[in-house]
């Protein structure tokens, strides 16, 4: 009867055992954009633009944005989705004047001002670059259902994992639509053209 | 049954030449970075017109501390990249580096990259031995 007993606490310590691995290994999945309704992302926010000045988002409207969110360490998706949409607003053809490009970053305890700007120089075409405090950035992060975590490298340093979707707003600043990574350039330009016509 | 079948295919192998890979490294380019970013991706296309497999094992390059092998991935909607050890190229096989996709990740370049820079990247294959390639920086907007 002990014997029995025995075996069948041990079991249950293993269960735990696995189920605690399980956990380990697969942690809960954090929620993305695909979660919340589209009608709530977005809205207006304050960060801080490149020259270190108070940056509101009204200033974006009058003509179409396009949102991404990176950080400047980022050295595939974020210069490769930006030099991305600098080609679509060539290819729009009305010029810097199409669409704004917006750059913010996740992670704004390397990227302050000075890095942004740097970072969003390297494009010979404007693209507007924002930080904040974290408390900042973690609000609007919120208001776009934008995920980020810090992923530590062997060097000691980290990434970031990321959202990569591109959030495009309306000449209002309202959202409108989504460009992700791999849909065609037709496909995202036709969606550019809408908002922009 | 799939003994003989293995012995005959191995006796068949032994006829001919013996396979080895051959392997192309073609198209190396990376972005310009701008001051005080000190990490890039590199890209390039690999082709091995062999007829054995090799494996690329191991990557360094004269303009950063570190270079690693790096697949990135967009799975719902978010950027990852992950460390790879390896990058297995079959016989024929082709392999792009491509943006969003696997790269060479360096680490610790210590001056940016400036548009029409050039620089070495080694790349070492398990049988192919070491090759060295020129790799071409383009403005950030430019590819």
């Amino acid at each position: 009867m002990m014997g029995r007993l025995r075996t069948l606490l041990w079991a249950l310590v293993g269960l735990a055992a696995v189920g605690g691995i399980y956990l380990v290994l697969n942690p809960p999945r954090p929620e993305t954009d695909t979660a919340m309704p589209l009608d709530t992302i977005g809205g207006p926010f304050t960060l801080t633009a490149s020259n270190g000045q108070p940056f509101p988002s009204a200033r974006l409207n009058g003509k179409p944005a396009a949102v991404f969110f990176g950080f400047t360490h980022c050295p595939d998706v974020c210069p490769t989705t930006l030099a991305r949409l600098t080609k679509l607003r060539k290819q729009l053809g009305k010029g810097d004047d199409g669409f704004s490009i917006v750059f913010i970053t996740v992670d704004p305890e390397r990227d302050r001002p000075e890095e942004v700007g740097r970072y969003t120089g390297l494009f010979e075409t404007p693209v507007i670059g924002l930080t904040g405090t974290p408390a900042q950035i973690d609000r609007v992060k919120q208001q776009f259902g934008v995920f980020s975590q810090k992923v530590p490298t062997q060097d000691g340093d980290y990434s970031v994992d990321h959202t990569a979707t591109v959030f495009l707003l309306d000449r209002t600043g309202k959202f409108v639509a989504t460009l992700s990574p791999d849909e065609g350039d037709s496909v995202a330009l036709d969606k550019i053209r809408r908002i922009a016509a | 049954m799939i003994r003989p079948l293995l012995l005959g295919f191995l006796l068949l192998g032994a006829c001919g030449k013996p396979a080895a890979p051959s392997i192309q490294v073609n198209d190396a380019w990376a972005r310009a970075t701008a001051p005080g970013q000190t990490s890039a991706a590199v890209y390039a296309t690999i082709v091995n017109e062999g007829g054995a497999g090799d494996r690329l094992v191991a990557v360094s390059s004269d303009r950063a501390a570190h270079a690693m092998l790096h697949e990135g991935s967009v799975e719902n909607g978010i950027a990852r990249m992950r460390m790879v050890d390896q990058i297995e190229l079959a016989p024929g096989e082709r392999v792009e580096l491509k943006p969003g996709g696997g790269h060479v990740m360096l680490t610790g370049v210590a001056k940016p990259l400036n548009p029409g820079d050039r620089f070495t990247l080694r790349l070492s294959f398990e049988k192919s031995g070491e090759k060295t390639v020129p790799v071409t920086v383009v403005g950030a907007g430019d590819r």
